[in-house]
């Protein structure tokens, strides 16, 4: 197997490079809405051959939504297939997602000629959905385990001796709720 | 019609108030204003999941033992009255289906679809879309009765018990809002992202939820007061964004939860107000704001308040997700989520030419740049958030204030502490300066909760179940809930409770 580098792109834009290698792929399986130098969204990585100067031999993004819901994209040179590319980069954003306290990654698998293949290479490295064309894998470590509470000993607090409280206790009135207004 | 003036200047007034009482029919196995009795597939699908409901709540849900609580059920979804107080079994509330009323001629408010008919079943070519963000707001709801499940141990009053338990079951009827939408719109892969609902847990190492936020067991009452003010706000937002959904049947499922949302924000609200309250009492009393005085004398020094707000604030930006994502401008363009207060933004609702700023760091420093507003709509949301957020701390500086004290509560920057976006692997302080790893390692114990202040927090969550009786570290409320006064019985524990 080729020796790849990892190599995230602080600034990424659509170029030659992603163009040879995402323009590259069946046509359906990219939406690609970009022209030369647009900016693109999402956090972007490539995978070089041997150090981190090498030929672009594949691309990795992930475009993080609500909360962690991360949608992963991986694309690999189209004449540099079946070389182990494509399960190095998704291993690595794997890791990233991980490292970013996310649990779960899914990719959305577009109608194209290789449909089939896609779904079933991603089937083989663990991802499941209940609609045929949106599945999920399981990524994240373990959540940190927050200290245990312990007993002390602490007196109780007698209302009757601080009559000039100020919290509210009217749910949804005194100015601390207004519904309709979103303001809560 | 009239109007009301906004308060913010970002949007137009807002739209007067529509709709008649739609009463909820209780006579059912599964109280709904649905219609379930008209459609007898569907009422059986979901009085089978019902059971597995119930079990999950008997195995996670409130593990201390109570026999009825003092809770609000829905019994209309209309403007008023549409709540009803009574002591209930908690196991016996009746969580059902609501949704707001429907609106015949209602059309779609933004993006290409926009002045269309909205859609009463699920297009095409945007299911897989729509039953993924249907089920991630699912998953949110049990997993926060999963985290909280002990902290009815630990309870600083009944009255804020109650209040624990009142989130309890309305985020167990938020479930059931996500589950009926799932059975009714998305066939069998509905019914199979319905089941795993219940089989993913809070914390479960092969099957945790979702969102990673909410995998960690919240164990003392800050940290519950923080995730109902920051976290649950998070949901607040989101699910405004999916009230102006094309997707009529979701959009009003989201709009009357946004009614129940509004107790889990007071909750946030007032539970952290008053612990400052009670902090700042202390401090004027004994004219110190030293920490192990404080701690000693019973409440939460104000270094510890603002730890644990800058770890909950910090963590809750990143539930937003990245600052620039090109799904969320396909979902705003696909009509599948809007923006926060869709109808009141001032513009083309289009966003196809619009631009806005954006922050980032390059060289050490935070700089701006512009970009397509169209893929900064998760920046646009957060933005929102934090503007709210800001509402709330000035709220608890007031406790600060009224006492003739100087040290203040403070948001931390929007960079401080983040793992997503375009502060994600950055080191930025709480006042936005840019640092290196070794002076933020140096500091960091400084900004967030240690395992002593967690440890410390911890050694003052004393179960307090006498009525009217408040821990030392909180001050009660100024009045009860529904009119009632504060000592009122808001809940009976069960004997093995009492024990």
């Amino acid at each position: 197997m080729t020796e790849l580098s990892w190599v995230r792109e602080d600034h990424p834009v659509w170029d030659d490079d992603k163009r040879r290698v995402i323009g590259g792929a069946p046509e359906g399986a990219f939406s690609i809405p970009f022209r030369d130098g647009d900016p693109l969204p999402g956090e972007w990585w490539s995978a070089r051959e041997g150090g981190p100067d090498g030929a672009v031999l594949g691309y990795g993004r992930l475009d993080i939504g609500w909360g962690g819901d991360a949608q992963i994209l991986l694309a690999v040179e189209p004449t540099r297939q079946e070389e182990g590319v494509g399960s190095f980069v998704l291993a690595r954003l794997e890791d990233e997602a991980a490292a970013r306290g996310i649990n779960y990654v899914y990719n959305t698998i577009r109608e194209h000629e290789q449909r089939d293949l896609v779904h079933d290479w991603l089937v083989v490295r663990g991802f499941r959905g209940a609609v045929d064309g949106d599945l999920r894998k399981r990524v994240g470590s373990s959540p940190a385990q927050p200290a245990r509470p312990t007993r002390a000993d602490a007196a109780p607090y007698d209302v009757s001796e601080d009559p000039g409280g100020r919290a509210p206790g009217q749910e949804e009135q005194g100015g601390y709720v207004d519904v309709d207004e979103h303001r809560y | 019609m009239t109007t009301q003036q906004s308060p913010d200047p970002r949007t137009g007034p807002a739209p007067s108030p529509t709709g008649p009482l739609s009463r909820i029919d209780y006579s059912e196995r599964i109280p709904n204003n649905v219609g379930l009795a008209d459609d007898r597939r569907l009422q059986r699908a979901l009085e089978g999941w019902q059971p597995k409901f119930l079990d999950w709540w008997k195995t996670l849900g409130p593990a201390l033992p109570t026999k009825d609580v003092y809770l609000r059920t829905a019994i209309a979804v209309g403007r008023d009255g549409w709540a009803h107080f009574a002591h209930v079994p908690m196991e016996e509330y009746r969580w059902g289906i609501f949704l707001a009323e429907a609106d015949p001629g209602k059309t779609i408010t933004f993006g290409k679809h926009k002045g269309e008919p909205v859609w009463r079943e699920v297009p095409g070519e945007h299911r897989a879309d729509l039953l993924r963000l249907i089920v991630i707001q699912g998953d949110t709801e049990p997993a926060s009765v999963e985290q909280q499940r002990i902290l009815g141990n630990t309870a600083p009053s009944i009255y804020d018990l109650r209040n624990l338990f009142q989130v309890n079951v309305e985020e167990g009827r938020h479930l059931w809002a996500m589950v009926y939408l799932l059975h009714a719109y998305f066939g069998r892969e509905g019914r199979e992202e319905a089941e795993q609902l219940l089989k993913r847990n809070s914390g479960d190492l092969d099957s945790p939820r979702i969102l990673g936020a909410f995998n960690e067991e919240t164990t003392d009452w800050l940290q519950f007061f923080m995730f109902t003010y920051f976290t649950d706000r998070d949901g607040k937002y989101q699910l405004g964004t999916l009230k102006e959904s094309a997707f009529d049947p979701l959009a009003r499922t989201c709009e009357f939860m946004l009614k129940e949302e509004a107790h889990h924000m007071f909750v946030g609200t007032t539970g952290v107000q008053r612990t400052v309250e009670r902090t700042a009492a202390v401090m004027q009393e004994l004219g110190t704001d030293d920490r192990a005085r404080l701690l000693r004398a019973g409440v939460i020094p104000l270094e510890i308040i603002q730890s644990y707000l800058n770890f909950q604030f910090s963590v809750s930006m990143d539930l937003f997700g990245s600052e620039q994502s090109t799904n969320a401008g396909n979902y705003y363009s696909s009509g599948l989520k809007g923006r926060w207060q869709e109808k009141r933004r001032e513009d083309d609702h289009v966003l196809l030419d619009a631009t806005r700023t954006m922050r980032y760091v390059e060289d050490g420093e935070i700089r701006e740049k512009e970009v397509p507003a169209l893929s900064a709509l998760n920046l646009d949301l957060r933005d929102e958030y934090v503007a709210d957020c800001r509402n709330g701390v000035r709220r608890w500086n007031q406790e600060l204030e009224d006492r003739g004290l100087e040290q203040r509560l403070v948001l931390p920057h929007e960079g401080f502490n983040r793992k997503v976006g375009v502060y994600a692997g950055h080191r930025v302080s709480p006042d936005g300066e840019v640092l290196d790893d070794a002076t933020w390692a140096d500091r960091a114990d400084e900004w967030l909760p240690s395992d002593q202040d967690r440890a410390d927090v911890a050694s003052l969550m004393v179960p307090e179940y006498e009525y009217g009786e408040f821990a030392g570290w909180i001050a009660p409320p100024k009045t009860g809930i529904n009119d009632q006064p504060v000592e009122f019985d808001y809940v009976h524990l069960a004997e093995e409770g009492l024990v």
